[in-house]
Parts: C-alpha cells; sequence; structure tokens
C-alpha cells in the first residue's frame, strides 16, 4: 500500500523543502514529488540528476493579427481579464487593439466575437515536467515557464506519474514537498493525497497561514500533523501556536530548533541529516518515528 | 474610435508622470518581503510621506500583523458565475464546448455548473444562443481597507478552497488605484512564486523590488522571478536579505542580467525574533532605521 505524505505551510520560508528532503533522507528509499512547479527547490538538496525531461503544454491564449484588427474594441470590452489594451501602431493605421499574454487567461471569448476574424488562439510553452534520480530515491519535479498559469494541471501530472512509478516498483511511501499559499496549485496538491504535515514557524504570519491551509486540509477531510520549525526563535509564539494547535485538535508532531545546519545544508546542497549530528537533524529523526515515517529503518 | 496620432497608451494620465506605485515580490516565499514592504512604508511615513499600503498576497495575508490598525472596512469581492434558467436551455451543449476551463457540461437533461473551474470570463452567457445564462456570482474572498491619516492600507483575503486569486488581486488593485493620486507612495506586497498570482499583483506597478536571501534557493527563484516579469520592461532592483557577507552568485546573477542590488540586509536573529512579534525590520535599530530611509530616498528618485 502506497501512503502519500504531502507537506505544506502556507506561508513560504518555513522549511518545506528541508524538512521533505530530510525525510526523504532519514526514511532511505521513497519516491519524491515536488509540486512548487514555479519555484522548485527540492532538487536542489537532493543532488538530483536528470533522467527525463518533457515538455507540458500550457493554455492556449489570443492573439491579435495586427493586419486585420479594425480597433472596434469589442474585445477589449468584453474582456474580464483586462487583457486587451489599445497600442499605437503605425501611423497610417491609427490605433489597433493588442494583447497581454501576461494577462490573457485564454478564455476565447474575444476570438468568437471579433467580426474582423483577427483573433487567434496561440498554443504557449506550459513548463517542462522531470524525472531525476537522487540518492534517496526517483524525484518527480518541473519548471513552470515562468509568468506562466499555474492551473494545477502541471500539479496533477507530476503526481500522477509519481504515483504511477512508487507503484510499479513497489515502493511504499510518497513524499510531495508542496508549493506556498492557499490555491490552485496547494489544492491540486492535496486532492488524494493520504497525509499531510503543515510545517509552521513561531510567527504571527506562519501561525495564520498555517491556519489557513489547515482550514484547506480539514475541508478535504485530509488527516493532518503539524511541525513547528525554528521552534525556539520565540517562546510566546512557540507557546501560542501550541495552544491553537490543541484547540484545533491538530496534532504537533515535531519541534525543530533554528539551527545554522540548515542553510548550511542547502548551502552544500544536501539534506540535512547528510551533515554531522546537528540538533536539528535529531529532532527531525524524533519527528520521523513519532509520524510512523521510520519505522522499518528506525536505528 | 478613430485616433488621430495624438493618442497615447494612457501610461502618463493627465498630469504627467504617475504616482510611484512600487511591487515587492520574490520568487521564493519567506525572503522578508512582507517585512521589506511594511518597513519601507514606515520609512516612508516617518520621513512625512502619504503613503499606501496594499497586500497582495491573497492567499497568505500578513501585512497587517506588522501595523497594529484597528477594525478595517470590509468588502466582499465576487467572481461571476453562470446561472442556467433549465426554462429557457435548450440542452444545446453551446456554452459547455466553449468553455475552455471545463466548467459547464451538459449531463442528461441539464447544464450542470462546477464553481471550482469557472474562470468568470462570462463567454457563456455572451455566447448562449438563448440567452438562458444570467451571471450569476460566488465570493471568492474579501478585501480589508483601513484608513488613517496620511496612510492606507488595503489587503485582499481569498476566502480558504476558493482559486481565483488573480480575479481577487485585480479587484484589489482597481480600488487602490482609485486612491492612489492622493499618495506619495504606493507599496504593493505580492505573493510569492512566478506564477498567475504573482504576476497579477505586480502588473500596473511602474518599479519592481525583488527580495532574494543568499542560497541556492533564492538565487534559483531570483532568476525564474526575473525571467517571468521579463515581458512587463519594468525597472527592477533586488534586496538581499540574510546576507551572510557572501553573496557572490546573487550579484553574479544580477551584474549579467543588469539588475542593480539597492540594499542588503544582514542575517540577524534578534530581528528575525522581532519579526515573530510583529515588529518588521525597520524596528532592528538605528542602523536599520538608517537603511530604509536610504532605501525610501533611493526609491524615491524616478527610474
Amino acid at each position: 500500500m502506497l501512503t502519500e505524505w504531502v507537506i505544506i505551510s502556507g506561508k513560504g520560508g518555513t522549511g518545506k523543502t528541508s524538512v521533505t528532503a530530510a525525510l526523504a533522507a532519514w526514511c532511505g528509499t521513497s519516491v519524491l514529488t515536488d509540486t512548487d512547479v514555479d519555484g522548485a527547490n527540492l532538487e536542489l538538496v537532493l543532488q538530483a540528476r536528470q533522467a527525463t525531461e518533457q515538455r507540458f503544454e500550457g493554455r492556449r491564449k489570443a492573439v491579435i493579427k495586427p493586419s486585420l484588427c479594425r480597433a472596434c474594441g469589442k474585445c477589449a470590452d468584453e474582456c474580464r481579464f483586462d487583457a486587451v489594451h489599445p497600442a499605437a501602431m503605425r501611423p497610417d493605421r491609427g490605433v489597433i487593439m493588442t494583447i497581454d499574454a501576461d494577462a490573457c487567461e485564454g478564455c476565447g471569448l474575444c476570438k468568437r466575437i471579433c467580426p474582423a476574424d483577427a483573433i487567434v488562439m496561440k498554443k504557449t510553452v506550459g513548463g517542462t515536467w522531470r524525472e531525476s534520480d537522487t540518492p534517496w530515491g526517483r524525484l518527480f519535479h518541473a519548471r513552470l515557464e515562468p509568468g506562466g498559469e499555474n492551473s494545477g494541471k502541471l500539479v496533477a501530472l507530476l503526481r500522477k506519474k509519481a504515483r504511477e512509478y512508487a507503484e510499479a516498483h513497489g515502493i511504499p511511501l510518497l513524499l510531495t514537498d508542496g508549493p506556498p499559499g492557499s490555491g490552485c496549485p496547494v489544492i491540486a496538491t492535496l486532492t488524494g493525497a493520504h497525509k499531510v504535515l503543515i510545517v509552521t514557524e513561531p510567527t504571527p504570519s506562519g501561525r495564520s497561514d498555517a491556519e489557513r491551509v489547515l482550514d484547506l486540509c480539514r475541508h478535504f477531510r485530509r488527516p493532518v500533523w503539524l511541525a513547528v520549525n525554528k521552534y525556539d526563535l520565540h517562546t510566546g509564539m512557540a507557546q501560542q501556536i501550541e495552544e491553537w494547535a490543541r484547540a484545533r485538535d491538530l496534532p504537533i508532531v515535531g519541534r525543530l530548533p533554528y539551527d545554522p545546519a540548515v542553510p548550511t545544508a542547502i548551502r552544500r546542497g544536501v539534506p540535512v541529516p547528510s551533515l554531522p549530528p546537528s540538533p536539528w537533524s535529531q529532532a527531525l529523526a524524533r519527528m520521523a518515528m513519532e509520524t510512523g515515517l521510520s519505522s522499518k529503518n528506525s536505528k | 474610435m478613430n485616433s488621430t496620432n495624438d493618442t497615447t497608451s494612457g501610461e502618463t494620465g493627465g498630469f504627467g508622470r504617475p504616482a510611484p506605485w512600487i511591487a515587492v515580490a520574490s520568487g521564493k516565499g519567506g525572503t522578508g518581503k512582507t517585512s521589506v514592504a511594511v518597513s519601507l512604508a514606515r520609512a516612508a511615513l516617518r520621513a512625512g510621506r502619504r503613503v499606501q499600503l496594499v497586500d497582495a498576497d491573497v492567499e497568505g495575508p500578513n501585512a497587517h500583523h506588522f501595523l497594529g490598525l484597528g477594525e478595517p472596512e470590509t468588502f466582499p469581492v465576487e467572481a461571476m458565475l453562470p446561472r442556467i434558467d433549465p426554462a429557457r436551455c435548450t440542452l444545446c451543449g453551446e456554452c459547455a464546448s466553449f468553455c475552455n476551463y471545463q466548467a459547464l457540461a451538459v449531463l442528461g437533461d441539464r447544464v450542470m455548473v462546477f464553481p471550482d473551474m469557472c474562470h468568470g470570463c462570462e463567454g457563456c452567457r455572451v455566447l448562449c444562443p438563448v440567452q438562458a445564462i444570467e451571471n450569476g456570482s460566488q465570493e471568492i474572498g474579501r478585501i480589508m481597507h483601513w484608513r488613517g491619516d496620511g496612510f492606507e492600507a488595503w489587503q485582499g483575503r481569498l476566502h480558504v478552497g476558493q482559486v481565483l486569486s488573480p480575479t481577487l488581486i485585480r479587484e484589489l488593485h482597481r480600488r487602490a488605484r482609485e486612491s492612489a493620486p492622493g499618495y506619495d507612495l504606493t507599496i504593493v506586497d505580492s505573493p510569492p512564486g512566478t506564477s498567475c498570482p504573482m504576476m497579477a499583483a505586480v502588473r500596473g506597478a511602474n518599479r519592481l523590488v525583488l527580495v532574494t536571501e543568499p542560497t541556492p534557493f533564492g538565487l534559483h527563484d531570483l532568476e525564474l522571478a526575473m525571467a517571468a516579469v521579463r515581458r512587463m520592461k519594468l525597472p527592477v532592483e533586488v534586496i538581499v536579505n540574510r546576507s551572510i557577507g557572501d553573496d557572490a552568485a546573487i550579484d553574479d546573477l544580477c551584474r549579467a542580467r543588469a539588475v542593480p542590488v539597492i540594499a542588503r540586509f544582514p542575517e540577524d536573529r534578534a530581528v528575525a525574533a522581532a519579526y515573530a512579534e510583529g515588529r518588521p525590520m525597520i524596528e532592528g535599530g538605528a542602523e536599520w532605521a538608517k537603511q530604509y530611509d536610504d532605501l525610501r530616498r533611493h526609491l524615491e528618485v524616478q527610474c
């Protein structure tokens, strides 16, 4: 039976990726997925060697053919994404309309209503997705085209590929390093996941964003645990998080200290357990036991 | 609109140059965007400027933790959602075949609407041959608004489970833009990442500050963020946060992209602990206050 653990945080920079990499190193063999597709960093601490790379097609977006546009402005009136604007053109033609590709969401309405048939829907590059080998298992990751739409489709694709790989190779554990926030890519990461670990930090932002993703997990009825990273940064705030977690019936499985070993590991491109033992790696090991993640190789 | 050659693209308005509208963003989360944005707003207020702060990180809005504000006014934000009139609908399927988001489907004797998929383009309503679709709506989030003396703060807050972050950010910007002429400076705290919510938050700015940290994560995501905004043709500048004295990799990237590094803030556990109490960087002591005043001066000069 495959178990997929998803690691999310709401707030960025709380230590999701360091925790995921360390759990992978601690557990021995797992399959790994990085669903933070617009800022994928797990590969940077797992000594990933890319095995395959494939293109991922993006949503088609509207483009105006300047030679056909009569500048009636109908497209601009109907666009709900504020993506169509007049642009100065050659003096003899006056103004024509132009579409801002960064704002266009590809609905295609402008194309349908253009009386001059001047609009086409063009393919866009969505990004690429990759499989890489790491000393701790196969990694499925991606690179969304910078500035592109993070629709959740790329996330769903990665998770599907990772599951298939895990099942085909009889690997019982899938670790997924999720994206920050609480929007599409997070929801796409949580869909169908078995267990969720929220990594937070004892700050007001850490707490309020953890609360948002907790609500999201409960909404999708996912079983969820909490780890507090940089626990000793502020005792009062850590205490508040303890109380909040108790009130929300959220078990705390990890209290990880503020430890320079973490940025050091990132700079060296390795998981924290690959460095000499540190308070952080010891706390992480206890957490791996507590969650049952490393029951098989609990040394 | 058969305009003659006196047409401008509109960005200068009628009164010369637009008021500074600075977006603070980063590829990686947790680099210190919010602390920078709030500190910069404080520095400008201390210098007697009128400042507007827009928290556009709608999936995790946090600037208010550092502002000590009272109760805000709140406004619901709705996105359009098609409502089908079954008495008129002929089940022709035109709406479902048009919808690029798979938000509509003809199932048996009715048209199903999937609210989580809908982007609110209204194309189905416009194109329905029998006018069987009207605009319904769903509340996707809220906008909070605080007004003080020479200071205004806005915040977008996406409802948990909703996905239309860019729609909420557009509405937030629309409101803030209306009040912008009354301010010397507007600062936008953007969501992390390099995809649609970040792009929507940065859009409309006339200057962009990217906050990064000198780790391989910070470097990697800074490079992505620079690539994401390249089409916007915005002046981009970089702040290196949590510097431990060796920022060579960031400096090399910035030099190669001709992007200036305008400030460096040191790694400082005391500042991190102050942040945990809701105090932004500018409260880190006299040295920090001075650095922020320098940064404020720098950003006031039109680039």
